[in-house]
């Protein structure tokens, strides 16, 4: 009766207890409602992984078509006689004479190259949208490349993949690059080939011995160059081979 | 000589031990009540549990294993140029040469993987949890295109 009977009260106190009501309801409603931003990052690890494979496949075929055309080039070069420094004189039998290298051999190349590289690539089939986006960079040049004598590098920046869960969408755009060295696609640098030739001359061990990748064989002051390993050219696979007089 | 209002003190108490009464059941609601959504939030009473984890659409360790098995050295090659060359001689002493370097390579793993080339299934280090592995991990799959000509190669890697 006491209790009922104390009707003055104390405002603090009142105060207190309704501010203990409005904290505990709180922390309710954020505890009840924090389980959305959960879900919304787990489903995200997802969709980045996903652009990220993605991203890793346009390289892959990026760098298949770049390896695939440097051979090409390289082939062409040589059988074109481009490598040697104009004019190219030959002897009876028609073999042309090396004396040093061309000085416009890495412009060539780059220009044969970007050639074969789009040819390579129209070729090739894709049904995912964002490789047939990267069908068409490739074939509108929206791509950046460079020859050093040693490998050729092919640069995009402009590939757009798109990769998406039930409730998010991420826009992710890769920078690929990819570098084609010829010793790691088993061909000597031209240069090399040139300095081993002022050293050599026609000794055939020497060749030999100086080159890494290619087989020499001397017949008449001839030398004839055939790469010791085979190449996936045209139709079926053939080695890489050249011969010339060095003078 | 302080004159001691006892009064006060007593109807004092009784307030504070009203507020006392009421904020520890208002406790209490908030201990039970915050029980109750734990329990519907944890992932490990099963089937109460209100997390749900999107499946996972992700192949990229099938797409990396595929990689690195395409790259495996063969001799003066690599295990992606010999396929090209099986396919364009049909040689079947190449076949059985990158079953065994690519055999060999898998049973290193700790993973399970199931690789396929030109729909013939060329190498698999776990033959007997094959469909089971098919069926939970995801498949990575490619193209090796020469000439005029494409190969589809796939893997499957996931857990034995």
């Amino acid at each position: 009766m006491l209790i009922i009977k104390n009707k003055r009260g104390d405002l603090a106190i009142t105060l207190m207890v309704f501010l203990v009501i409005t904290i505990c309801l709180a922390s309710l409603f954020l505890f009840s409602t924090s389980s959305g931003d959960v879900k919304t990052k787990i489903a995200g690890a997802f969709i980045v992984s996903k652009a990220e494979s993605r991203g890793d496949l346009a390289e892959f075929y990026i760098r298949e078509a770049a390896e695939s055309s440097a051979i090409k080039t390289y082939d062409s070069l040589i059988a074109d006689e481009k490598y040697i420094q104009k004019p190219v004189n030959y002897n009876v039998d028609g073999i042309p004479e090396f004396s040093e290298l061309s000085n416009t051999i890495n412009e060539d190349f780059i220009a044969e190259f970007n050639k074969n590289f789009k040819e390579n690539f129209a070729s090739y089939e894709f049904q995912e949208d964002y490789l047939i986006g990267l069908k068409e960079i490739v074939a509108k040049d929206e791509f950046s490349n460079s020859f050093d004598g040693k490998a050729v590098m092919v640069k995009i920046n402009t590939l757009e993949i798109t990769s998406s869960s039930d409730t998010e969408s991420i826009k992710y755009i890769p920078k690929i690059s990819v570098k084609v060295d010829f010793k790691n696609i088993g061909l000597d640098y031209f240069e090399d080939i040139r300095n081993v030739k002022n050293i050599c001359y026609n000794e055939e061990q020497c060749y030999n011995e100086g080159l890494n990748y290619f087989s020499a064989s001397i017949n008449k002051d001839v030398v004839s160059l055939k790469s010791k390993k085979d190449f996936s050219i045209g139709s079926g696979f053939k080695s890489i081979g050249f011969s010339f007089v060095p003078t | 000589m302080v004159r001691i209002n006892k009064k006060a003190q007593i109807g004092m108490t009784l307030t504070w031990f009203v507020a006392f009464v009421i904020i520890f059941f208002i406790m209490l609601v908030f201990l039970a009540l915050t029980a109750l959504l734990f329990a519907e939030k944890s992932i490990l009473t099963g089937d109460k549990s209100k997390i749900e984890l999107q499946k996972n659409t992700d192949n990229s360790l099938s797409q990396r294993k595929l990689f690195l098995l395409l790259n495996l050295p063969v001799e003066d090659s690599i295990v992606k140029e010999e396929i090209i060359r099986w396919k364009i001689t049909n040689n079947n002493d190449i076949r059985d040469n990158l079953v065994k370097i690519i055999q060999d390579d898998l049973k290193r793993d700790s993973e399970c993987t199931i690789f396929i080339a030109d729909s013939g299934k060329i190498s698999i280090n776990e033959f007997s949890k094959m469909d089971a592995l098919a069926i939970n991990s995801q498949r990575a799959d490619l193209e090796i295109f020469y000439e005029t000509q494409k190969i589809n190669v796939a893997s499957y890697t996931g857990k034995c």
